[in-house]
Order: structure tokens, then sequence, then C-alpha cells
């Protein structure tokens, strides 16, 4: 099996774990310490971003019945060292109840191979997707950043 | 479990995949893969439209006379180009 087979079976297991709602499972594809930059979330690192996301899955998967749907765009191996990016695309549908709720993410994380060979996850980070356009098409200026410069205004 | 496949592998296989000259895991793969990524689906439909056109013979018939007309047509523009270059 080599590099580029392990890490695709490490990802089939990484959306398995979401649409079984396994934590234990899914911080099995994570490296013992991690950085994890979510989107709409703090910054975390080393063994702190191990234990909130522990904590932060075991809610999510209480409350919600998840599907991932995961799309590599492509996944560059360099020794020890690899890194994948892609879209992951999550349905939330609320076990109490209610319409699911659909969202779509953009990713990039990065792998490290252990001492036994295994592909392991030990920096992630996703933000919101932008529905697709022409490359000539009028940009909005993202919201994020019009909020930035209208709060810079208002201090000057 | 099918195994994640991403969308540089699956261009890459993307003609054998057409062609069923794939392994049944790997088609498996793929099939999963399409069924979440629309950029892949829309190539995928586009080789298959283009293995279409090309293998219909109807659809590439051409007007009498139009090889000859072409020849023509490029060894007129050729010195053309060559004065162009000189200047």
């Amino acid at each position: 099996m080599n590099d580029l087979y392990k890490i695709n079976v490490a990802k089939a297991e990484f959306r398995e774990a979401y649409n079984t709602g396994n934590v234990n499972r899914l911080l099995s594809v994570f490296a013992d310490e991690f950085t994890d930059m979510s989107a709409g979330l703090p910054s975390f690192f080393g063994n702190t971003a191990h234990a909130v996301f522990r904590s932060r899955m075991a809610k999510l998967f209480q409350r919600y019945q998840v599907t991932l749907v995961v799309t590599i765009i492509a996944i560059r191996v360099l020794g020890n060292t690899a890194f994948d990016f892609g879209w992951h695309t999550l349905t939330l549908t609320p076990k109490g109840g209610g319409n699911p709720i659909t969202s779509r993410q953009r990713y990039f994380e990065s792998w490290q191979k252990n001492s036994r060979g295994e592909w392991k996850i030990d920096f992630y980070i996703d933000n919101m997707d932008v529905a697709p356009a022409m490359p000539d098409a009028v940009l909005p200026i993202p919201q994020i950043l019009d909020q930035g410069a209208q709060q810079g205004k208002g201090r000057a | 479990m099918v195994v994640e496949i991403s969308c540089e592998e699956v261009w890459r296989e993307m003609s054998n995949y057409i062609d069923s000259e794939i392994s049944t895991e790997l088609g498996a793969r793929m099939e999963q893969h399409f069924k979440g990524c629309q950029h892949c689906k829309a190539v995928l439909d586009g080789t298959r439209n283009v293995v279409r056109l090309v293998s219909d013979a109807a659809a590439f018939e051409l007007p009498a006379g139009f090889s000859n007309r072409l020849y023509q047509k490029l060894t007129r523009k050729q010195p053309k180009r060559r004065r162009q270059r000189e200047k």
C-alpha cells in the first residue's frame, strides 16, 4: 500500500467516523498533538487541540446525525510529510427533530507519518465555501474584510 | 468501506473508467467521488460527449473537396506569415 493510498484510507476513516458519530474513531486519524484552525473558532495547539476537539465533536454527535461528503482535490506526499486540500460537505440533522442544515467548507490539512508508518493529521484549517464564479465576475469585498474596514473607520 | 480518491487521481483514470478498464475497487471509489464532486462529474460528462462525437462518423462527414480547399488555403497563408516575420 503506497503513501497516497494510505492517506486516502485515513481520509475515508475520517469520513466514516463522522458518519457513525464515533469520536474515538475520528481522533484516531489525528496526531496526539495537532493544530486546529477550524472556521469560526479560536485556534488550538498541541494536546489542548486534542481535548477541545474531542469535547466539540462529542457535543456535535450528541445533538446531530452527521453526514460528511469528502471531496479531495489533491494529495501531495513529500517524504514523511504530506498535505491535502478539498471540500467537506457536512449535513447536520437534529436528533430532536428539525430540518437538516448543510454547509460546505474548503479545507487544507497536513499529515505526518509516524514511526509505525501511519499517517496522522497534524494541522487542520478550513473556511466556508463560496459559490463558484467566472474569473471576470465582479466580486464583492469579502464580508470579513469589509467589517474590519468599517471598524477601522470608527477608530480613526 | 469505500476509500476516498482525489480529483487528480480521478482525472488520471478518467479514460480507463470510460472504457471500463479499471478494477472494481477503483471503479467504486471513482463513482463515490462523482457523487460528491460536480467538477469531476462535469469533466466525465464532457469527455463522454467528446468520445461519442468522435466515434460518430456522421458528425464529421466533410463536404466534397474540403481537403483540397483547406490545403490550398494553408499554402496561400504560409508565405504571408513568413513575410510578416521578416519585417
